[in-house]
């Protein structure tokens, strides 16, 4: 009976330790770690071929809070680049910095942006992500210098773009009379700043996923709500529709859910129409013009 | 696999847990005391939960969750009431409620909550181990101070009365002791399955042996070995396959595997010889 | 310590919360002698037996063991269990089961020593057992594990022990084994109480005999106090008288 546990015992042992897994490095590309899934789409687009995108949290998930897995940790050690969000929007990462030390250049993309009170969702104003993409490309550069040219020039096409993107919304947002926005949660501040929306209430009131409504709360929106008269009230991607249903159905509008839903803390997943961030944008835009119009 | 330091921290600490969790489920066995041990991972939460939050360090909060658990737990199963296990169940649950209560209050309620019953053994900190090494330290000290009254009055407590021990002194000192490894473990593998590590390898070394000190070396080395193979498991499918494995789920699952097969063994071997015979 | 009486009991009660549970009871025990405590099922004798221990609530009269209060007394007073009361279980030895009667010489934080280990061999040898000390103690057969707690009880160096229902589910063999023992002990001046459903052991084994029935209904030599009157008072219908004049009383399940 002894002999036999032994045997097992050898065997899980002889199993764990023998396992020496070939380490991910695909073809030799530099790799380039992001933290979510919109910094993921920034990196790609200044990256290019040059180098390997490694996005930590996936598209739909919700970043805020996320436990790492054996291979996140050992990339983000590894990787020749980290970036992050920053301003809190992914409060694991510092404890994953201390388990797993990262011997490149850890950048925050959103250093340099004015913030709005400790709101991390910055990349929902075009001019901000223009901040970003440049840090971005600032540290590709410095961390590649070789490869610095390519990342210039991307950058440059991509600003190019997003000046595209910003006035195409301002144009589209420019008829609204009804500017009143009630979303899931409270991601869209600096959209609203931006674009000359005003922000009524959001269905969860912080920045936060997670935190119930209580029944007063409800109560105290709905009654903004009806004295208000917004028109809609949008529910987002990665986020349960249920309680945005409840207090539309309280106060009487309709509910965007499901895939008209906004994106608010993440792009959408590979083949939805929020895979990239110019996508997303655009597809938010036009789910909130037309409810509004 | 073995390269990478979180990884390195994350053996350490399986190790050093293995040490205090096997021989303190060795004395949960021999006490028949699962259910307590048990019921003392969720009166310990709320203890946790405050001190997480309180900003303290979440060793304190559990310690003096300990105490208190200890205290009520110990003077509770002394009362000795028909309704006994539906009380300590009531008290199970309150506490439980009281802490999720506790940790709904802050906005990232989901993860926090996460942490505290699941844990996160991939990201231990230098702190975390050196507190579970010191728990170990003071843990195995008392096992070894008072082991042979622990287990007399386990085998016979009416000839350990007799002979003018208090039962209830050394009761609590048993509950103390669980929930010391709960305070050890919970950073880690999280309460809810700080339970398995006390529980299955125990119940694995009595079918393997007669002796207590032998059953206390098994279960030791039972989780020091599924841990590195859960730990592996995590690793692997992470990197080479990206599939998600939770490590501290993995361990259990494999500690439960390896009871499933030993004990499926032991009942065939018991049949053959009845057969034989 | 020796030439000190082994139990001395005077007009003892014991109650639980205003409860009388036992009272009325007087007797003394000389060293070397062998009591039988009789009664039916909640008459007293397990009071009794804690009452001598120090263990539960005195409420009139006193109880003294070797001279001393019982609490005082207990490292010189072994209780011995009913063996089926134990786990069989429990991951223990035989030797572990009667070292363990060392525990209080060898006292906290320390492990027992050389001596103890001898005295413990010494103990098991003595009701016959050497051969099985490392089997485990649920393996052996009831009466070998009445003896192996016998045997703790010798390790410990007792001057009173106190035996709770020693012969149930017991063997012949082991139980004469057991009276053998006790012989020798009581031999060295050990005193012995014995709580006992068996009246033929108490005739034939013991010195004293004490009746209880929530209250001492007599004491003295097993032939006096075991008298047909006696019992019937004790123990009611549950008596009987065989044709050849044995008086029996009828089995209980427990």
């Amino acid at each position: 009976m002894v002999r036999t546990v032994a045997a097992l015992a050898a065997l899980l042992v002889l199993g764990a330790t023998g396992c020496s897994p070939a380490t991910k490095q695909g073809a030799g590309l530099p790799v380039i770690v992001a933290t979510s899934s919109q910094t993921a789409d920034f990196v790609r687009f200044i990256g290019g071929d040059a180098v390997k995108v490694y996005s930590v949290v996936k598209p739909g998930v919700d970043p805020h809070e996320y436990e790492p897995t054996p291979a996140d940790l050992t990339t983000i050690r590894t990787a020749a680049v980290v970036v992050t969000n920053g301003v809190g929007l992914e409060p694991w990462f510092a404890k994953v910095r201390a388990a797993s030390p990262p011997t490149g250049v850890v950048v925050i993309a959103s250093d340099g942006v004015v913030l709005r009170s400790g709101d991390p969702h910055v990349w929902h104003d075009p001019a901000n992500a223009k901040i970003m993409v440049t840090s971005i490309a600032a540290a590709l550069g410095k961390a590649l210098p070789d490869k610095n040219a390519t990342f210039t020039a991307n950058l440059t096409a991509y600003i190019a773009q997003l000046d595209q993107l910003d006035a195409d919304i301002t144009a589209q947002v420019a008829s609204l009379t009804n500017r009143k926005l009630v979303t899931n949660h409270d991601a869209f501040g600096y959209f609203i700043d931006r674009y000359g929306f005003e922000f009524v209430g959001a269905v969860i009131p912080s920045f936060d996923t997670a935190t119930e409504l209580s029944t007063k709360d409800v109560q105290v929106l709905v009654k903004k709500i009806r004295a208000l008269g917004v028109k809609a009230i949008f529910s987002e991607s990665s986020l349960p529709p249920k309680t945005a249903q409840a207090v539309a159905t309280e106060a009487g509008v309709k509910v965007i859910t499901g895939d008209d839903a906004l994106y608010g803390d993440s792009l959408g997943p590979a083949g939805s129409d929020g895979d990239t961030y110019l996508k997303m944008m655009r597809h938010n835009v036009r789910t909130i013009v037309t409810a509004l119009a | 696999m073995l390269s990478e330091p979180f990884m390195q921290r994350a053996l350490l600490e399986v190790l050093i847990l293995a040490v205090v969790s096997g021989c303190v489920g060795t004395l949960v066995l021999v006490r028949r005391h699962a259910f307590v041990a048990d019921a003392l991972t969720h009166t310990m939460f709320p203890g946790v939960a405050i001190a997480f939050f309180a900003g303290q360090s979440l060793f304190v909060g559990a310690l003096v969750a300990a105490v208190v658990s200890t205290v009520l737990l110990t003077l509770l199963s002394s009362v000795r009431r028909v309704d006994d296990d539906s009380v300590l169940a009531l008290l199970v649950a309150t506490f439980f409620a009281a802490g999720v209560v506790v940790v709904s209050r802050r906005a990232s309620f989901t993860s926090d909550l996460t942490s505290l019953l699941f844990g996160h053994l991939l990201t231990v900190d230098r702190s975390t181990i050196v507190q579970s090494a010191l728990v170990t330290v003071v843990v195995v000290g008392v096992l070894v101070l008072i082991g042979k009254e622990l287990v007399f009055r386990s085998f016979d407590p009416e000839a350990f009365r007799a002979l003018g021990y208090r039962l209830l002194l050394l009761d609590a000192m048993t509950d103390a002791l669980v929930a010391l490894v709960i305070v050890a473990a919970a950073r880690a593998i999280g309460t809810a399955l700080v339970v398995a590590l006390l529980v299955t390898p125990a119940a694995t070394a009595r079918l393997v042996s007669d002796r207590i000190p032998i059953i206390g070396l098994v279960s030791v080395g039972l989780i020091a070995a599924c841990g590195v193979a859960g730990l592996s498991l995590s690793y692997v499918a992470s990197v080479d396959h990206d599939v998600r494995v939770e490590p501290g789920a993995a361990i259990t699952v494999i500690l439960t595997l390896v009871f499933g097969v030993l004990a499926t063994t032991t009942l065939l071997t018991r049949h053959r010889r009845r057969i034989a015979a | 310590m020796t030439d000190a009486q082994p139990l001395c009991i005077d007009s003892l009660a014991v109650a639980y919360d205003r409860d009388p549970v036992l009272h009325g009871v007087s007797f003394d025990l000389s060293p070397g002698s062998s009591l039988a405590v009789v009664g039916p099922n909640g008459a007293g004798k397990s009071t009794l037996l804690r009452a001598i221990l120090g263990l539960v609530p005195v409420v009139h009269g006193s109880v003294s063991v070797l001279g001393l209060d019982p609490v005082a007394a207990r490292r010189h007073v072994a209780y011995v269990p009913q063996a089926d009361s134990l786990d069989p279980e429990f991951p223990i030895d035989a030797f572990g089961v009667v070292l363990q009667g060392r525990y209080r010489q060898v006292g906290w934080f320390r492990r027992p020593g050389r001596s103890d280990r001898a005295a413990a061999h010494a103990a098991l040898a003595e009701v016959g057992l050497s051969d099985r000390a490392r089997s485990r103690f649920g393996t052996l057969s009831g009466g070998q594990r009445q003896r192996v707690l016998l045997a703790r009880a010798i390790a410990q160096n007792a001057r009173l022990l106190l035996l709770d229902e020693p012969f149930n589910g017991v063997d012949a063999t082991s139980q004469q084994l057991l009276i053998d023992v006790m012989g020798r002990l009581r031999a060295n001046g050990v005193a012995i109480v014995i709580s006992t459903h068996d009246l033929a052991f108490a005739h034939l084994a013991c010195s004293e005999a004490c009746l209880i029935n929530g209250h001492m209904v007599g004491f003295g030599t097993p032939d006096e106090v075991l008298s047909s009157e006696h019992l019937a008072h004790a123990y009611g219908p549950a008596v009987h008288s065989l044709d050849n004049g044995t008086t029996v009383i009828a089995a209980h399940t427990h």
